[in-house]
């Protein structure tokens, strides 16, 4: 229950994943934001008292990608985002593309179509939990 | 030919050639001489003969006329007429009679009163017969003596008719005397005649009918064709009574007798037989007859031939009594002709004693001396020669060893040198093929010396550099196009090339003429000379700038299908897993099973997805190979964990064996484990209940047998046998092909893309190894991999395979 809290901003531009993710994350007790372009996300970020999770698809509405939110993201004088996780959802899974997502930080890619919502929340749970007890 | 023959046959045979020839000419001008002269000789003999017949002919019926006029004048038959009784008409019966009896010529002696009526006759069937429409009683009756050959109207036989008319003293006419003449008399004097053996002889009235002649054929004939009106005249005078008058044909002829022609020969051409003839014809004195003679040339064309047969055998035999006489003539005048060969081949030989024994006093002698003289002289001439030509000739031989051992020697580099050319020649045209191969690649080709000096470059330079290569000749390979490029890159391929003396393959990049940088595989070769120096270097650059780019469009092609494709899967995916999950409420049994389905079937869909895109990197090359640390067995192991549950549904029993010194061995985790989860899955899917699956994998040495094969190098073995359906026999050459399914797999497991075995096969040879198979249909089949137990090679690229 420790969940009710966590804020999750999820960047996903298909309508339907959208609700699915939104619907599912609600039902583990998440509270979940979700934003369809980058420019968007940026700007939640600053908006929002704080974020726990990032859930980053990488096609995205707009000009930019999500490769472009985590450079930002983790830009070092990002103090709001820089250490929040970022959980890459994505069905774009060319080698290059997983490769570059870890080495800007990313916490873990997950492609979309092989994994379960279930699956892919738990680790979520998983990993923000972990983070809590350190 | 002619020069071949010896003098004894030329001479003979220009003998016979002029003997034939004399022969021939003799024989034709004499044939036309004698044809000539026989045709006029004949033609003067039927003139003479003719009018010698004539003549004859003439005086017969004169005589016969001159008969008829004594008896037309007796006083008896003048009285008788002048008043006729009984009593002396048998007196003058028995007067005729007895001319009649006197010479049987006389068929019938009879007389006719004023109105042609027979009063009296010798054959006493005439006697009151009428003969005024004859034309005998017609003349007669003007007064006219007259004779007519004719066929008599009562006794039907052919006679000659003679007549006289009877004068009483007053002069008038009172009757008419006939004697009718058998023609027999005329046949035998002048038909029969010497002339008639030869010729054929007519006798024809004023018409032209033949009334008689030696050849009994002509009878009653016209010589020619008749007019109508002589034709009518014939029939109403009843002479010939109802026979019908043919022609002979001989029309010039019956127009001489119609125009009463005296005497005339002439030659004429036979329209029955085509020959020619000569035809003579005479008028019988005043009478109306003429006497025709006919000759046919045959007989003198025969004759003649007769005669050249007869002279041409007498030549013949003249000749060849001369010729042989002549043979033995020329046999003795050439005799010392032989002799002189005798000498003259002893003299050949070197023989100079002989003395030639001709006396005769002929040119033939006066040679045979100067024969002797010159065989003298040669001798002289001879036995100096001999000492000179024996010094010369040890000189000579000398020499000519020394010649043929130079000659030999010579021959011998010469035909090496021939065989050089030869061989330098097709290497010549063997070169110039590779040239024009070269010339027109479309890769740069670039020869350069030892140093990196151009010395050839083809047309490709210019295409893809943009600079000629008469330009870059000369210069160091590279200076016109060269991009800044890290100079290790140059170092590592000096030392390649130089120092190694191998083949630098690697990726430049260069400069065009204008500016543009692009991407060229280049591949250096040294080539090297017997002494291992490096004496040219090759270099081929292959332009990729162009494929680097399509790759680059694919890749994202791919990146972004798979994207596209997912996205719709993973809507599914999620939608199913919620509803399932009882998200959206509480779901009955059957619910659940339906959406199970499609939760299975949509994973199925995104597998194919998946097997598609490892494909596509497959195809393009573009897939990584990362090798690592991977401990095989647990991987092995943890894939067959995986399985577990479909291997403990058919009950089949699966035997595990690992060398005991497997190590770590560097592979990619990823695709290895793609290989292991693939054959392992194929062989439970496979096999049927309570079936066995046997995996193997150790370490073999070089020159271990694996399978049916030999390891070459000492390598890590995979085997992965099953008792499953097995791959047809058929079907076995198919079995890596990309969406290739087994027929009898596809019959069983609906289920499988086809892409598993094709995607494996290409990861196990990309990395370095080796994949095949061996199977028996309905017993099993057995996987074998190989690895080098250096590990899988790595491969460079930007997609790792899902």
């Amino acid at each position: 229950m420790n969940n009710k809290n966590k804020v999750i901003l999820v960047l996903e531009d298909e309508r339907p994943l959208l609700e699915a993710i939104k619907l599912k994350l609600e039902k583990n007790n998440f509270e979940v934001v979700t934003v369809r372009s980058v420019e968007q996300a940026k700007q939640y970020v600053y908006e929002l008292e704080k974020v726990d999770g990032i859930w980053l698809d990488h096609y995205l509405i707009g000009k930019e990608s999500g490769l472009d939110f985590v450079a930002w993201c983790k830009e070092d004088d990002n103090t709001k985002c820089k250490n929040v996780p970022i959980f890459v959802v994505s069905n774009t899974a060319s080698s290059d593309k997983v490769s570059t997502y870890m080495s800007l930080g990313a916490k873990k890619y997950f492609i979309k179509s092989n994994h379960r919502l279930d699956e892919i929340i738990s680790e979520i749970k998983e990993s923000l939990s972990g983070d809590s007890n350190i | 030919m002619i020069k071949t023959l010896k003098l004894k046959t030329k001479i003979s045979l220009s003998i016979i050639v002029s003997a034939i020839f004399l022969t021939l000419l003799i024989t034709v001008s004499l044939y036309f001489y004698l044809n000539k002269k026989l045709v006029n000789e004949k033609i003067i003999n039927i003139t003479d003969l003719g009018i010698e017949q004539v003549e004859e002919s003439d005086l017969i019926f004169k005589n016969n006329l001159l008969f008829a006029e004594m008896i037309g004048g007796r006083t008896r038959v003048v009285e008788y007429l002048s008043n006729p009784t009984k009593d002396k008409q048998e007196e003058i019966t028995n007067i005729f009679s007895s001319y009649a009896k006197k010479d049987n010529k006389y068929l019938a002696l009879y007389l006719l009163d004023k109105k042609g009526k027979a009063l009296v006759s010798t054959d006493p069937a005439f006697i009151g017969q009428d003969y005024s429409f004859r034309s005998y009683y017609k003349e007669g009756m003007k007064g006219n003596s007259y004779i007519d050959l004719l066929l008599g109207k009562t006794s039907n036989q052919f006679g000659y008719y003679f007549s006289y008319p009877v004068f009483d003293e007053k002069g008038n006419i009172i009757g008419i005397f006939v004697s009718k003449v058998s023609n027999q008399e005329i046949d035998s004097n002048i038909l029969k005649s010497r002339a008639s053996q030869e010729n054929t002889i007519m006798l024809v009235d004023k018409y032209g009918v033949v009334l008689s002649s030696n050849k009994p054929d002509r009878f009653l004939k016209s010589i020619g064709e008749l007019t109508e009106i002589e034709k009518k005249e014939l029939v109403d005078s009843q002479k010939y009574l109802t026979n019908e008058i043919k022609s002979l044909q001989y029309n010039q002829v019956q127009e001489l007798i119609r125009i009463g022609e005296i005497s005339k020969t002439m030659k004429i051409k036979d329209k029955e037989d085509g020959e020619t003839e000569i035809i003579n014809i005479n008028k019988i004195g005043n009478f109306p007859f003429y006497l025709i003679s006919e000759v046919g040339l045959e007989t003198i064309s025969g004759l003649i031939m007769r005669l050249i047969i007869i002279l041409l055998l007498l030549i013949f035999f003249g000749v060849i009594i001369a010729g042989y006489i002549l043979y033995k003539l020329i046999l003795y005048t050439l005799s010392p002709l032989k002799e002189f060969k005798f000498y003259t081949e002893k003299i050949s030989s070197g023989d100079f004693s002989q003395k030639m024994e001709i006396n005769t006093k002929d040119e033939i002698g006066d040679l045979a001396q100067s024969f002797n003289y010159m065989t003298s002289e040669l001798n002289n001439l001879y036995i100096n020669l001999d000492k000179k030509v024996e010094e010369q000739t040890k000189e000579v031989s000398n020499k000519s060893k020394e010649l043929e051992e130079q000659k030999l020697a010579i021959m011998n580099v010469l035909e090496d040198v021939e065989e050089e050319k030869n061989k330098t020649e097709l290497l010549a045209k063997d070169l110039e093929k590779f040239k024009l191969a070269v010339d027109n690649a479309s890769d740069q080709v670039i020869i350069t010396d030892n140093e990196g000096i151009v010395i050839y470059g083809n047309r490709a330079v210019e295409r893809i550099t943009g600079f000629k290569p008469e330009e870059a000749m000369g210069k160091k390979a590279g200076t016109l196009w060269k991009a800044p490029m890290p100079n290790e890159y140059y170092e590592d391929m000096w030392y390649q090339i130089k120092d190694q003396k191998k083949v630098f393959i690697s990726e430049i990049k260069n400069k065009r003429k204008n500016g543009e940088f692009y991407i060229a595989n280049i591949s250096i070769s040294p080539v090297i000379d017997n002494e291992d120096e490096v004496i040219y270097y090759v270099a081929i650059e292959h332009d990729i700038s162009k494929e680097k780019e399509i790759d680059k469009a694919k890749t994202e092609f791919v990146s972004l299908a798979s994207h596209q494709l997912r996205t719709p899967l993973s809507s599914i995916n999620w939608y199913t897993e919620m509803l399932l999950n009882g998200d959206a409420g509480k779901i009955n049994t059957e619910q659940k099973k339906y959406l199970n389905e499609v939760a299975i079937g949509n994973q199925r869909m995104v597998d194919l997805v998946d097997s598609l895109l490892n494909v596509s990197c497959l195809d393009l090359g573009t897939f990584i190979i990362e090798p690592e640390a991977v401990n095989i067995k647990e991987m092995s192991q943890s894939v067959v964990n995986e399985l577990k549950p479909q291997i403990i549904a058919k009950k089949i029993k699966i035997e595990e064996k690992y060398d005991s010194n497997l190590g770590e061995f560097k592979a990619d985790r990823k695709l290895l484990r793609m290989v292991f989860q693939n054959i392992l899955s194929n062989a439970v899917k496979y096999t049927k209940n309570e079936g066995i699956i046997n995996l193997e994998i150790l370490n073999l040495a070089a020159g271990d047998k694996f399978g049916q094969k030999e390891i070459e190098k000492d390598s890590l073995t995979i085997k992965i046998s099953d008792s499953g359906m097995g791959i047809p026999a058929s079907q076995k050459d198919k079995i890596f092909s990309k969406m290739f399914r087994a027929d009898n797999a596809r019959e069983s497991e609906t289920e499988g893309t086809g892409l598993g075995l094709y995607i494996i096969q290409s990861i196990v040879n990309q990395s370095g190894g080796l994949i095949w198979f061996e199977s028996e249909e309905n017993v099993g089949t057995t996987f074998y991999v190989v690895f080098p137990l250096s590990g899988m090679k790595k491969k460079e690229g930007d997609k790792k395979l899902d």
